[in-house]
């Protein structure tokens, strides 16, 4: 069994599989952040995800000629629509967030399943109507290299675009004026309110670009490596694009590299077959790593919350004795 | 005491906060109802016919009668556990786990330990639901308890660290090797907890966990509303550092209802299993935990609405079932319905207009009585 | 020019009925500084809200140079040139001063937020009104007194010519105080109209101009401040003359029940606040503790309640130490607490009255069995509190957020008072409700005392520590550094003394705290 493990783990294909599995976690993950930086839980991603998805694909099918970029860019849009549904309900009706989230959910699910059928007659998936993937792209350079190549060339051009993603989302939140908004908002909205930053605009605004994170990471689902949709094609990612989230802080490198740890173990139960274990078994680690993963980050967050606070003692005493020597 | 009675339903005598409520709580249902209308009017090929299923179907005959039934039970259940969580404030998710185990170990119980025995059978699986269903639970509240970690996630991660455990047992260990995806059975025809009379379309099914799932009901609610603890339990729900000031454990109170509501979900997954089945094929979360959420927000946290809550979501769901065996709609319509209905219900600023002029209205009104009684005082 | 700013005829009904402003008049010229008075609850603070558009008044108008303006939000009152600091300070405390002042008009280069630019704006807004303050600190590492300074220059960056202040002293020591009125003056020469909102009448005194006084959600009247005295503002603000004297006995201390020795505590980030204090208080009398906020009261009443662990030294309540013991033991033991926060710390909002008088009565016979609780006897005995106890109300199912701060502080006390108990600890029991409840709670103070209670009294109200304590402490820096046995004979200036660490009794005259 040991070496079964040791053959995976030394296996390039294993690790391009990594790379392919965790784009639609990281993108969940990183659409989670982002509203929870502004004070919002986005429970409702799991169904923002299938709803995106479907659409996305029916879209493609009646109006687009199967073309999958257009599948994308009706997911991200339907995305942003459903996060301002999302924001709608909980910031401007005051419906309790993670309540909102779970409805977002029901909908997503009954409603994918309910809609699916009434345009296909097929209850489990759209294979009948089939849509377009995105291309492969094949990186210059990194692909000759050996290894390397075989595990970061020639994966779908969404994953890259996801991976992206990471930068992008870290320069929005800490480097533009939207995020400065977005943190204050988050950290003390009477205080953003007070200057006449609405921070239900500016959650609704998060929210938004969460829900277009989610319609990407729908997208993906249904035009990267299949092209159709299938009832509850995401099968819990929302969820643990949550839980990477709550593991990362909703800080956006963080919340990535934990993302590419589910995607780890996600790559792991894909190439269990041959390890002797049940791949049931092993479909169990990523939550199981998730819970692990949640409670060192509590311990963590315990232990820097006490030394920060340690060190502004310190900083006041220190202050104090300065301010005794100046007198 | 009669007359008391009388004037506390009597809709003049509510004040503008609970006639807002209510008033909030029917048009939601309107609109939700009235969705569901025209989704299927819009995709029906018999649009009439589907309808008449989705609103009649469960009175049209015994069998849809039973189904209802058997549809309800598992929503009291689950309804009845997130209730007592909900009102400890407690959002522990994990009750989908607890469903699911409480059914696998009720089949375990009959395959192995008490093979067509119902009667050691039932009450030992009833037992041993209650205890793993509340294990589930109290994992995500221990490593709150200790570690400060988001019971929210934990809960969630449980439910599908059950699911693949569940899964990989009945494939690994229970299935029957005639079988590609049954456990052995366990009984002979019929489920275990129930009697079935009748034939076809006008067969009757009686399905004895009712009793208990009543039962569970009315004990929570006496817990709740009627012993300290329910009472203990409920301050900390509403404000956790003024129980702890007067001398509550809110930590003890946490954990015991997180066990609590675990143990139902785990009593209400047995009797899904022995009721419905005569093996164990599970291989997906059966949804039962999320439901549970939904029937609590429309019982307002509240044991005693729940079966009528229940009941409701019931109807439309085997009207639906209905529709979708005898026409071309997707049963799936309930969910979209629960979801929108449970937006609307829960929006605070829904017909928020309506309420200020109901309050701005009420409050000038008692002004006034005020000054008059003053004015009549001062004479 | 008299019509700068008008608000007229303005009414606001709150969602749970409460009518916090009965069409009341306010109007301030242009460079004066304008005092609102009022007791708390008058409806000062809804009157502001409404101005800086937090709140939508339900009818009436408001006009800014004779011109109607509808404030919607703080947005449009910024627009409006309308600037507020709040009594909490609304900062994010991850921020930088700079961040903070910009918030809200954060200047940009191409798609990044340029922080230099904000450096520079705060800068120059600093220089411009004499402002000391570092743009590069982080706003969780400074003091209260800058914090507020960063409040002022964060709306003056804005370019606000009306400026809400919501008792802007509160919270701030003797010379920042004399700093914020230095700084308030020479923005009512640059032009600027100040809103300052106070309850301090020598402040208003020092300060305004003209004053509005507000009782009840309406307009008493306008003065100048040179026209009248702080006794004329007072009688406005509460209709009747004061009676803040209670009459009482002399005491006649007997055992002592509450025996605190070299108490040493640290707080949550390790400091020590709390240094070797030393006190004992007995049955039937009164120890007050008076002191400057933040100078280690809050953690010794934490110590003593149980709600925080100390280190050093002994509590002892009827000889028994009250570290390792929980709070429902400290309970039973007889210690009952009227806590400073009873938003948070000391009701059950969204419960009934009910519910809320015998929480802490829930492991009593009387009103709980083994299993079930006794109805009859728990309504029986809160109707008969709420009658005692003045509690103004429907009944005792009425949630007790409806009531107003008065009354659930009543509530509180009724709780506490009915439960068995030999030590009361009072923190703070008369902060911000009104003068009938004030002078209610303080009579059954003395009462408590006269049947043998052994009380311990914390409040920032001079005058009601100086009339109820038989013994008066004062701390100051964590210390024990004033103990008063003839109570009678302390003046508040003396007492000012102490309390700002100007003057130190000697070691033996601090030890006649601790009776043997």
């Amino acid at each position: 069994m040991f070496e079964s493990f040791v053959q995976i783990l030394t296996n390039p294909n294993f690790y391009s599989n990594v790379v392919a599995v965790t784009p639609p976690i990281l993108l969940a993950a990183l659409g989670c952040a982002i509203a929870e930086k502004s004070n919002s839980t986005n429970m409702g991603m799991e169904g923002i995800m299938l709803i995106s998805s479907l659409t996305g694909v029916l879209a493609s099918h009646y109006i687009g000629h199967n073309n999958a970029w257009l599948e994308l860019a009706v997911a991200i849009l339907v995305g942003g629509l459903l996060g301002y549904l999302v924001a709608f309900f909980a910031l401007k009706l005051r419906v309790d967030i993670i309540l909102v989230g779970i409805a977002m959910n029901l909908l997503g699910s009954g409603g994918t399943a309910f809609f699916m059928y009434v345009f296909t007659g097929d209850r489990s998936s759209t294979n009948s109507l089939q849509t377009g993937t995105l291309p492969q792209i094949n990186i210059p350079f990194i692909q000759d290299i050996p290894v390397i190549g075989k595990i970061l060339s020639g994966q779908n051009v969404l994953t890259y675009v996801s991976y992206i993603m990471i930068l992008v989302l870290s320069y929005l939140v800490f480097k533009t004026r939207l995020g400065v908004r977005i943190r204050a908002v988050g950290e003390n909205a009477n205080a953003a309110e007070s200057v006449g930053i609405s921070s239900v605009r500016i959650r609704t605004i998060a929210l938004i670009i969460s829900g277009m994170l989610g319609g990407m990471a729908g997208a993906f689902m249904s035009s990267a490596y299949v092209s159709y949709f299938a009832k509850d094609i995401t099968a819990g990612r929302g969820f643990i694009g949550l839980a990477a989230c709550s593991m990362g802080g909703a800080n956006p490198v963080p919340t990535a590299l934990t993302s590419i740890l589910f995607g780890f173990f996600y790559a792991l139960s894909n190439f269990a077959r041959n390890t002797g274990i049940s791949d049931n078994l092993i479909k169990m680690w990523p939550y199981m790593a998730t819970i692990v993963g949640v409670v060192i980050y509590s311990i963590k967050k315990t232990n820097d919350e006490k030394k920060r606070l340690a060190g502004e003692a310190g900083e006041i005493v220190k202050k104090e004795h300065r301010h005794s020597e100046l007198h | 005491m009669l007359k008391e009675k009388l004037a506390a339903l009597n809709l003049m005598n509510m004040n503008a906060q609970q006639k807002h409520s209510l008033l909030r709580m029917a048009v939601s249902i309107a609109i939700g109802l009235g969705l569901a209308t025209a989704l299927i009017l819009l995709t029906s090929d018999k649009p009439m016919e589907s309808l008449r299923y989705y609103f009649t179907a469960p009175l049209q005959n015994a069998s849809y009668f039973s189904y209802w039934v058997q549809k309800t039970i598992p929503l009291i259940f689950t309804g009845t556990a997130v209730c007592i969580m909900f009102s400890a404030n407690q959002f522990n998710l994990g009750l989908e786990g607890s469903f699911l185990f409480g059914g696998l170990v009720a089949a375990v119980i009959n395959i192995y330990v008490t093979p067509f025995n119902p009667a050691l059978g039932i009450p030992l699986s009833l037992i041993a639901g209650a205890l793993v269903g509340s294990l589930i639970t109290f994992i995500p509240a221990l490593l709150d308890r200790l570690f400060n970690a988001s019971i929210m996630v934990t809960s969630l991660m449980m439910n599908y660290i059950c699911l693949w455990f569940s899964t990989y047992l009945l494939f690994s260990h229970l299935k029957d090797p005639r079988s590609s995806k049954n456990s052995y059975n366990w009984a002979e025809k019929d489920p275990i907890m129930v009697l079935k009379f009748g034939k076809g379309n006008q067969q009757l099914t009686i399905y004895f966990s009712i009793l208990i799932a009543l039962l569970v009901v009315v004990l929570a609610w006496f817990f709740l509303y009627r012993t300290k603890t329910g009472y203990k339990l409920r301050t900390v729900g509403v404000n956790h550092n003024f129980a702890r000031y007067v001398g509550i454990n809110a930590v003890s109170i946490a954990i015991v209802v997180q066990l609590i509501g675990g143990a139902i979900g785990g009593i209400g997954g047995a009797c899904e299993i022995m009721s419905n089945y005569i093996n164990y094929s599970w291989v997906d979360l059966t949804g039962f935990g999320w439901d549970g959420v939904t029937i609590a927000i429309f019982a307002k946290n509240n044991p005693k609405n729940v079966p009528l809550a229940a009941i409701f979501i019931a109807f439309l769901r085997t009207g639906a079932m209905v529709m979708s065996y005898k026409t071309n709609i997707q049963n799936d319509l309930t969910s979209v319905i629960e979801g929108v209905v449970i937006l609307f219900l829960l929006a605070e600023k829904f017909l928020s207009k309506t309420y200020r002029k109901m309050i701005v209205k009420e409050t000038e009104e008692n002004r006034r009585l005020e000054a008059e009684l003053q004015k009549k005082e001062a004479n | 020019m008299d019509n700068y700013l008008v608000m007229e005829n303005i009414t606001k009904v709150y969602d749970n009925g409460i009518m916090a402003n009965d069409h009341v008049n306010f109007s301030a010229r242009q460079g004066e500084i304008h005092a609102i008075c009022g007791e708390n609850g008058a409806g000062k603070s809804t009157l502001m809200k409404m101005l800086f558009g937090i709140e939508q008044p339900d009818h009436g108008q408001i006009i800014i140079k004779g011109k109607p303006v509808h404030l919607t939000s703080p947005t449009k009152a910024i627009e409006e040139g309308i600037g507020m600091v709040h009594q909490h300070f609304m900062l994010v405390p991850s921020f930088t001063v700079a961040e903070n002042v910009i918030l809200g008009i954060e200047p940009v280069k191409g798609m990044r937020f340029d922080m230099n630019k904000a450096i520079e704006m705060t800068e120059e807004v600093c220089k411009k009104y004499g402002f000391d303050i570092n743009p590069r600190a982080r706003v969780q590492d400074i003091t209260v007194g800058v914090k507020q300074k960063v409040e002022i220059v964060k709306a003056l960056v804005k370019g606000c010519e009306i400026l809400i202040l919501d008792e802007p002293t509160a919270v701030l020591t003797p010379q920042e105080t004399a700093e914020l009125f230095v700084q308030l003056k020479l923005l009512r020469e640059t032009g600027h109209t100040i809103i300052f909102i106070s309850h301090k009448l020598n402040e208003v005194k020092e300060l305004c101009d003209r004053v509005t006084v507000i009782r009840k959600g309406r307009t008493v009247g306008v003065y100048n401040v040179a026209d009248v005295t702080e006794a004329d503002i007072s009688r406005a603000m509460v209709g009747v003359d004061v009676v803040l004297e209670i009459p009482k006995e002399e005491a006649k201390p007997k055992e002592n029940v509450l025996v605190v020795k070299d108490l040493g505590v640290y707080n949550d980030a390790g400091k020590k606040v709390v240094k070797n204090i030393s006190f004992s208080v007995r049955e039937g009398e009164i120890v007050g503790i008076a002191g400057v906020e933040g100078n280690g009261q809050r953690e010794l009443i934490d110590s003593i309640t149980g709600l925080h662990v100390y280190s050093e030294g002994s509590i002892k309540l009827l000889g028994e130490e009250v570290g390792g013991k929980n709070i429902k033991e400290l309970r039973q033991l007889g210690m009952v607490h009227v806590p400073e926060d009873r938003m948070t710390l000391g009701i059950a909002g969204t419960m009934s009255i009910k519910d809320n008088m015998i929480a802490d009565k829930l492991d009593d016979e009387r009103y709980t069995g083994k299993v079930l609780n006794k109805p009859k006897n728990i309504k029986e005995d809160t109707d008969k509190w709420i009658k005692d106890y003045l509690v103004l109300c429907k009944n005792g199912d009425q949630q007790i957020n409806n009531l107003s701060g008065g009354n659930i502080q009543k509530v509180v006390v009724a709780r506490e008072f009915t439960s068995y108990n030999r030590l009361l600890i009072c923190d703070q029991p008369t902060r911000g409700i009104d003068v009938g409840a004030s002078q209610f709670i303080r009579e059954r103070l003395v009462q408590m005392r006269d049947e043998g209670k052994a009380v311990l009294l914390i409040s920032a109200d001079l005058g009601e520590i100086l009339n109820l304590s038989d013994t008066l402490l004062v701390m100051y820096g964590g210390e024990i550094v004033a103990c008063f046995k003839d109570v009678k004979a302390v003046t508040e200036e003396d007492l000012g003394y102490y309390m700002l660490g100007v003057k130190k009794m000697t070691e033996e005259e601090i030890g006649g705290a601790l009776h043997a």
